[in-house]
Formats: C-alpha cells, sequence, structure tokens
C-alpha cells in the first residue's frame, strides 16, 4: 500500500435507539444531535491533515441499522453520502458488512407465519437481508451487489496499492431467535471462492478481512467455525482481522503469537455517558505493510463542544500487520555457528545450471503452507548442522529433522496438505504410489488416504539390512508416484531404480516428489537426467553442503582434524 | 471403493463406520476425525456404497450384514438407507442389520422396516434387524454381532496362506535377517498391507480392538514402531486413533540401529505402545522395550498384525493382534522354529 495512506473504520451505528431486552433504551447521537456528524468528520479531515495522509478506505463493520428497518437505511444512506462527499472517498473504496442488527427480525417473523419455512433455508437469508441489501444495493448505485447467502460480500483488489480487502458476511444462522444469536462464516464456500480468486502475483500484497462479530462470539464450542474460518482465511495469506459487534475497542484475548491481528473498534453513536463510543484510523508506518492503529473516543461530557480525543494507551498492541512476516532462512537456528545453508545461487554454481529452468511458481495455497513449515523448522530447531553421514558414500553437512516435523499430528497433517496441494496445483497424475523410508512411508500411507482409487506400497530407503521380502513391491499400474522427505542426491533415486529394475521395465513415468530437495543445482540437473522421472519438491530453496571426501572418510579434513561433531547414520 | 467389504462363503458384510471413516480421510477438507469421533454417517458416503454395491455380482452372496457399529446419527438418510435395504431384500437375500444404536435406529426409520423384519434383536443398547424371506436364520445371534471379525480372519488365513513365503530361496540363501533362528517359513506383511481395503479393513478392526487403551491421556500416549512394515502398520493406526507415533529406523535382532542422539523419539515419562508386523519369539520388541526403559519412558503393550503365540510370556505386557497362530491352529500353517541343534 502507498505511503501516506490510512483505512478509517466504524461499527456499530445502530441508527435508531439501541434497545437491548430487559435493558434501558440508548438514543443514538446520529439520531438526535445534528452536529454529530460534522463533528466527526471535521474530526477525521483534521487528523488526515495533522498526519498528511490520504483516507484510502472507509470500513463499516455492522450494525448500521438497529433492526433492519427501512427508514434506518435511508438515514444510512444519507449518513454514508454524506461522509463519502465530505471525505472525499468514492463508494468503490468504501465496505460495509451487515451486523446481526441489521437482520429484520419482522420480516422474519411474518414469513414463518405465512410460508412453510422447513427446508427453506436459504429463502430466509433472503427474507432477514431484504431490507439491508436494499439500502447496500441502492447506496452502491450498481458498483457493488449485496448476495444474501453468501459469506462473501465482496472483495477488493486494489492493484495500484497491492492490498485485498475481503468483506464478509457473519450472520449465516442469525435469525430472530436467541440461539441462532453467535457469528458464523460459512468457511467452505470462503475457501472456494478464495481458491479461484488466488492469484500466486497477490502473494505480496498486503490483506485485510472484515466481518462483524468479534472472534469469540462465534459458534466454537460444537463446531469450531471460527478455527475453520481463519485456517481458511490464514491459507490465503490473511492475517490482519477488522471487526466489530463488541462496542469496546479491545481484541487483546484473541491475539495469537504475532501471525494474526485483531483489531475492534467500538460503537460509534450511542448516547450514554456511560459508553465510549469510537473510531479507529489505521495509518501507513514506516514499515512496509505496518499500519499504526489509532483509537479516537467521542468526548461529550463538556458539551456544548463535544470533541473526538486520540487514545495513547487503549492497546498494548497498535501495530497492524496486513501481510505476514517472510520466514527469513537467516533466522534459522544452527546447532553451531558454521551454517552451511545456502541459497541456490546459479552464480556460484557456474552457467550450466540454472534454477530458473527448473522452477515454477508455487500455488498461493502452497506458499503459505510453505511459510508455516519453514516457521515450524524455526520454533522447535529442526534444521541441525554438523558432519552428517548417512550411508559410506554420501555425508551432509546439515540435515532437516522430517521426525518431529511429522510426529505431531498436527505438522503431519500440514506437510500431506502441502503435498497434496503441490500434486493438485501442478495436476501430477500416478496410478500407484510407494514410500520410500520411515518418512515417506508415513508420509506416502497417510497421503494415499486421499487418492482412494490409487494403490500403495513403500520401500525400506537404503537397501542395507533389509529383507528381501521388505524391498520387494507390488506394481500392478504405469504411472507410479514416488513419495520422500528429503533428497540430497540423483544416485540413491538411480541405485533404488536399479534395485527395482521392474520398475525402469514396466513404468512409463515416475513422478518423484519430495517435501525438500536440499541437493545442489547439479544434482538437480542429474535427477532430471534420469529417464521416465519427473521431478516435483515442495521445498528446493535451500541447499544442504555435502562432504567433497565421498569415498573415503578418513580423508575428510572434518573428521580427520576432530574439527566438529560428525553423527554417523549407518 | 469399499474398504470394508467382506465376501466370503456367500456372505457380503460392509462396516459404515469404516466406509464413512476412510471416506472422511479421502476429504482434506474435513477436521481430523478418528474411531472415536466418526458417529455421523452422511449422505454422499451412503449413496456411493449403494452405488459401489450396485457393482457387485449379486450372485456371489446370499447373505448381506451391514454393520452399524459406533455409528450414531444418520439424519435424512433414511430414504436412501431404505432404497439400499429394498435393493437386496427385493432380490430374496437374507439380511441382517445389526449393532444400531438407539438415535440412529431413530434417524434412520427403521421401524418402518420392521413389518418386514424376522427378528428384531436388542443387546446393550443395539438393535438388531434380521430380514429373510424364507424364514431361516443362517448366522444365529449372538454370532452375528462379531461376525466381521471372524469373517475378516477366515478370509486372512486364507490369505497369508497363499502369501507365505520360504525362508530360503532357491539356492538355500537366506531372504530374511530378522532372526537367528530357522524358520521354514515366514509370515509376509508387506503383502497384506499392499492389500489396500483388505488392509484397510483390518487396521480399522485392530484399532477398535486397541480403542480403549487410548481413551484418555491421549498427549501422554504414543505408538512406537521399529521396522518399515511396522511403520505403515502405526502411520495407518496412529490416523485411525488420533495418536502420535514414534520410531526407530532400523531396530532388530540382526538390523544395526541408526543412531539417534539428535532426536527425541522416546521422551521420558511417556507410555508407548509397540507396533509390529509380527511377533513371534518377542526379541525385537524386547530390544525395543529394553532402550524405551533406558529413557525411563513405559511400554503399555503390543500391537501387532500377528502373534505367534511361540513361547509363554506369563508376565507380559498385553498383546493386541488381528490375528493370533498358538497350537490350537498351527496345524494348518505349521509353522516351526529351529535352531543350531535342529537345522532345517
Amino acid at each position: 500500500m502507498k505511503r501516506n495512506s490510512a483505512i478509517l473504520l466504524i461499527s456499530d451505528l445502530h441508527l435508531t435507539p439501541f434497545n437491548v431486552p430487559n435493558s434501558t433504551i440508548i438514543n443514538s447521537h446520529l439520531q438526535e444531535d445534528g452536529d454529530f456528524i460534522d463533528c466527526f468528520i471535521d474530526s477525521v479531515k483534521k487528523q488526515l491533515g495533522d498526519r498528511k495522509v490520504l483516507l484510502h478506505s472507509l470500513i463499516i463493520a455492522g450494525d448500521i441499522a438497529n433492526s433492519g428497518k427501512k427508514q434506518e437505511y435511508e438515514k444510512a444512506t444519507e449518513f454514508l453520502t454524506k461522509l463519502s462527499k465530505e471525505l472525499g472517498i468514492s463508494k468503490e473504496f468504501i465496505f460495509v458488512v451487515p451486523g446481526n442488527h441489521d437482520i429484520n427480525w419482522t420480516d422474519i417473523d411474518s414469513y414463518v407465519e405465512q410460508e412453510d419455512f422447513k427446508g427453506k433455508v436459504n429463502s430466509l437469508h433472503e427474507v432477514k437481508f431484504k431490507k439491508f441489501k436494499g439500502f447496500y444495493d441502492n447506496f452502491f448505485e450498481g458498483l457493488k451487489a449485496f448476495t444474501e447467502a453468501s459469506p462473501i460480500v465482496e472483495m477488493k483488489v486494489d492493484e495500484s496499492n497491492k492490498i485485498i480487502i475481503l468483506a464478509l458476511n457473519s450472520n449465516y444462522y442469525e435469525s430472530n431467535i436467541k440461539e441462532n444469536h453467535y457469528g458464523y462464516i460459512k468457511h467452505d464456500d470462503l475457501k472456494e471462492f478464495l481458491k479461484t480468486q488466488a492469484k500466486v502475483d497477490h502473494h505480496d500484497y498486503g490483506k485485510i478481512a472484515i466481518f462483524h462479530h468479534h472472534p469469540l462470539t462465534f459458534l466454537n464450542e460444537t463446531d469450531s467455525n471460527w478455527h475453520k474460518t481463519l485456517t481458511v482465511l490464514n491459507n490465503f495469506g490473511f492475517h490482519a482481522f477488522l471487526h466489530g459487534h463488541v462496542h469496546n475497542d479491545y481484541s487483546n484475548s484473541i491475539q495469537d503469537k504475532e501471525l494474526n491481528y485483531f483489531f475492534a473498534v467500538g460503537s460509534f453513536a450511542k448516547k450514554d455517558l456511560s459508553i465510549i463510543n469510537s473510531y479507529k484510523l489505521i495509518v501507513n508506518s514506516e514499515t512496509e505493510n505496518e499500519f499504526d492503529v489509532i483509537t479516537f473516543h467521542y468526548v461529550d461530557k463538556s458539551t456544548p463542544n463535544p470533541y473526538w480525543q486520540e487514545q495513547t494507551e487503549i492497546n498494548s498492541n497498535k501495530i497492524l500487520k496486513i501481510k505476514a512476516d517472510p520466514i527469513k532462512l537467516d533466522k534459522l537456528p544452527s546447532v553451531t555457528e558454521k551454517l552451511e545453508i545456502e541459497i541456490l545461487n546459479t552464480e556460484e554454481l557456474g552457467k550450466d545450471y540454472s534454477i530458473e529452468q527448473y522452477k515454477t511458481s508455487d500455488s498461493l495455497l502452497l506458499a503459505e503452507y510453505k511459510r508455516i513449515i519453514l516457521e515450524e523448522i524455526r520454533e522447535k530447531k529442526l534444521f541441525k548442522t554438523g558432519h552428517f553421514h548417512w550411508s559410506d558414500n554420501f555425508r551432509s553437512h546439515g540435515l532437516i529433522d522430517i521426525f518431529t516435523l511429522i510426529n505431531s499430528i498436527d505438522t503431519k497433517k500440514l506437510v500431506i496438505d502441502s503435498f497434496i496441494e503441490l500434486i493438485h496445483s501442478k495436476s501430477i497424475t500416478f496410478d500407484s504410489m510407494i514410500g520410500v523410508g520411515f518418512e515417506g512411508n508415513i508420509i506416502g500411507s497417510q497421503l494415499a488416504l486421499y487418492y482412494p482409487d490409487c494403490n500403495y506400497t513403500y520401500v525400506p530407503s537404503s537397501l542395507e539390512y533389509y529383507n528381501e521380502f521388505e524391498k520387494k513391491i507390488k506394481l500392478e499400474h504405469t504411472k507410479i508416484a514416488i513419495i520422500e522427505d528429503v533428497i540430497y542426491k540423483a544416485d540413491a533415486l538411480e541405485i533404488f531404480l536399479k534395485q527395482h529394475p521392474e520398475m525402469t521395465e514396466k513404468i512409463e513415468e515416475i513422478e518423484l516428489i519430495a517435501l525438500f530437495f536440499c541437493g545442489s543445482l547439479k544434482e538437480l540437473d542429474n535427477i532430471r537426467k534420469i529417464p521416465k522421472v519427473k521431478f516435483n519438491f515442495i521445498f528446493d530453496e535451500i541447499t544442504i553442503g555435502s562432504c567433497n571426501y565421498e569415498n573415503d572418510i578418513n580423508e575428510c579434513p572434518i573428521v580427520k582434524n576432530n574439527l566438529d561433531t560428525y553423527y554417523k547414520f549407518h | 471403493m469399499l474398504y470394508s467389504c467382506l465376501l466370503h462363503e456367500k456372505v457380503l458384510l460392509i462396516d459404515l463406520q469404516c466406509e464413512q471413516i476412510y471416506a472422511n480421510f479421502g476429504n482434506k477438507d474435513t477436521i481430523e476425525q478418528n474411531i472415536f469421533n466418526t458417529t455421523s454417517l452422511t449422505l454422499p458416503l451412503l449413496r456411493s456404497v449403494f452405488d459401489d454395491v450396485k457393482h457387485l455380482a449379486l450372485t456371489s452372496f446370499d447373505i448381506v450384514v451391514l454393520d452399524l457399529s459406533n455409528l450414531q446419527n444418520a439424519h435424512n438418510l433414511d430414504f436412501v438407507f431404505e432404497t439400499l435395504f429394498e435393493y437386496f431384500f427385493e432380490k430374496g437375500k437374507e439380511i441382517y442389520i445389526i449393532n444400531i444404536k438407539t438415535t440412529l435406529y431413530d434417524n434412520l426409520k427403521l421401524n418402518k422396516l420392521e413389518s418386514k423384519a424376522l427378528l428384531k434383536g436388542l443387546n446393550n443398547n443395539e438393535y438388531c434387524l434380521h430380514f429373510s424371506l424364507s424364514k431361516t436364520m443362517t448366522i444365529p445371534f449372538p454370532e452375528i454381532l462379531y461376525f466381521k471379525f471372524k469373517l475378516f480372519q477366515e478370509l486372512f488365513e486364507k490369505k497369508m496362506l497363499s502369501a507365505n513365503s520360504g525362508y530360503y530361496g532357491e539356492n538355500k540363501e537366506k531372504l530374511s535377517y530378522s532372526s537367528d533362528v530357522y524358520l521354514d517359513k515366514y509370515i509376509n506383511i508387506k503383502v497384506f498391507n499392499e492389500d489396500k481395503p483388505f488392509s484397510h479393513f483390518g487396521l480399522f478392526l485392530l484399532a477398535h480392538s486397541v480403542k480403549s487403551l487410548f481413551n484418555n491421556e491421549k498427549n501422554n500416549q504414543y505408538l512406537f514402531t521399529m521396522s518399515i512394515n511396522g511403520s505403515y502398520i502405526a502411520s495407518m493406526l496412529s490416523r485411525l486413533l488420533g495418536v502420535e507415533v514414534s520410531y526407530l529406523d532400523h531396530l532388530g535382532p540382526i538390523n544395526r540401529m541408526y543412531k539417534t542422539k539428535l532426536d527425541n523419539r522416546i521422551l521420558t515419562g511417556k507410555h508407548y505402545f509397540l507396533v509390529s508386523d509380527v511377533i513371534c519369539l518377542g526379541t525385537e520388541t524386547k530390544k525395543a522395550e529394553s532402550i524405551i526403559s533406558y529413557e525411563n519412558a513405559f511400554v503399555d503393550g503390543y500391537i501387532t498384525i500377528v502373534n505367534i503365540k511361540t513361547v509363554t510370556r506369563p508376565n507380559d505386557k498385553p498383546t493386541f493382534s488381528l490375528f493370533e497362530i498358538n497350537k490350537e491352529n498351527n496345524n494348518i500353517f505349521n509353522y516351526s522354529i529351529k535352531t543350531e541343534l535342529n537345522k532345517l
């Protein structure tokens, strides 16, 4: 997003008196105080001017009305039109999501009386949002249209500012029944929508999702809808969330380890001295894709001169990051300082080999899986350095501890999901799958569950010390997928194929699919030259150096001079 | 694909929870499911089962057993289920619908079928219905309730006998290095593991037979394996039971073990269940147990596909297996162990 831009966030306008059962009626400044709107506009203009920023967008996070009535929406249209004009913001950049108070209970009651309600849940969405849709479609004058049953209100991709704003409807189950009073986003539909919209180019864009309900008011106990929704949003790169509903400024209870950023905004215009009305100005900070979140409270105790006051200590966390931090490889922990990780570097390896000739872009979802896996590797310190002796003729200067990665049910699922996404995004086809080694077998056996018609078998990674029956494989098909955790060298595959001559004879195509390729570009080129083999790696960005003294360990200066610990794996 | 479809001696058996679980596993978007929390039957699954059933040759079976064990709910599926039932009933098949929980009985509106039933039984708050136009009951109660285990074992025995392999090759070379003793044959569990629907159903049954061990404190319990066959079995069980799996690659009486000084593969104070393909003399599991005990962790039991009761172990930990070879049934396998004293 361009420098000197700001987002204005308001919510819970409640245009008519706020009427909660068994409680006192709270009037609205918007209805009763003619100067309230002007005071707000003046405050926003002043803040923008003082900070020398331009307003990028206006977000209204629901509960525009109090009871979803037509008269309320007429006032809302008037209010928003004035804001648009006075703040100089086009309707394209005004985002409105419905709240639970935008549902018209009277309409539902009369519908249920007239109609056989059973089995017409979808019709109910149209009924409950009839007035809101009328307002929404009318205000946006054909520029935007509201779809009642969809979780998506709109998704705006602002190419020039590299920002995506996703407006969501969290009222799927909200109705006139008390038991239905909770947030719910149709996560399946959301996922399908994002799948169709996701573009690799958007990977670098900042992303903000807005909805009405506070995440803690979602139906969580039995359905965990919020968790599923958050997973979908995270998978597509959304980590910044703005919402309303709870009439206060705090979302701290749901901040989670700097991965996701939540900001609530309080009610806007309740006329009650015990209630704090607020708006938020979200302004570009010095750091790219980071915003300062500034909160303003309405102070009307000093009437007749009410004003909006900036709050300086309202939230401990006032930073909103709209793009997740990239994992930097140099942050990966090392056992020693003698780290030998290299990012593939074509210059160092000579002109004969170029990563570009192999590399294809990751899908947005795969890129996100990779980001999370790298985060796991970093947090759990799974990247090790040292002198690792895998076999008589191969030693590496580092390893990735796949055991720990797939030992946990959650990260194992993440790894398997990343395989599925790689297979899906690259349209890899096969009719049999072979897991290689313990890790390849554990990943492969569970991966094969997603492909019911695919046969599955496994072989040990090393052919030494194994029984004959363990090495044999049943082959019935001609298109094979070989599943491995980490590949360093081409010769491992060559030996494997040599030991299974039936594969090279019978098989038409071998898709080698691995979580990591950690070998050099030269090795990558060697794999490419193996007949019938196509390779697909989830990670090919990390190279782990190997020992040059492959055939005689005693010549290795690290071992000979006792320079470092070496780990003998065989 | 039907995973639980056992077709043997004119009996067709289908376990619908097994089908539901593997269907859920095949859907990336379902949240982590296992045998504990898969209690609802879904419409796509039931339709898919019906489609697959229609491809079975009707002449290959006379008896149909629909096992509904462990399922509790099936919303709006009564019509499809009734259609499935009628498909078999109209063709004169003897039908058993067994292990039906009361909630499921209501959901599927099975009372509608009662007028056609020859028998309605109640066992441990679960209903069973039997339908037979010829008014005969081929498989008696309560044998029918556990019939899937019997049927599976009969098929397993048949398949294992055909997969039994000689211990020595044509030139008398040793084909297996797992033991210092001499075997005239070995049980090839890899052949079983590669038989996809059959092994999946077997592992589903095995998971159910050990599930009582994992009901509580799952965070403290792990599966542990030490062979490539075992890693497949443990991986599948870990998914079915929702528990984590640990391993050492590769442990055995002769095979060498990879050093694992980098890994915390065995966690102090945790409880492990050793998973292997075959337990014969128990040397391999004892070795693993020693290593686990050395790390101040506990071995609570053994899980295996075949348990050969070669020796009596009075103080041993519980062993759960899909199949047992003992002195009563060894006449079928003729499994024998010899040493240098009476070499083959």
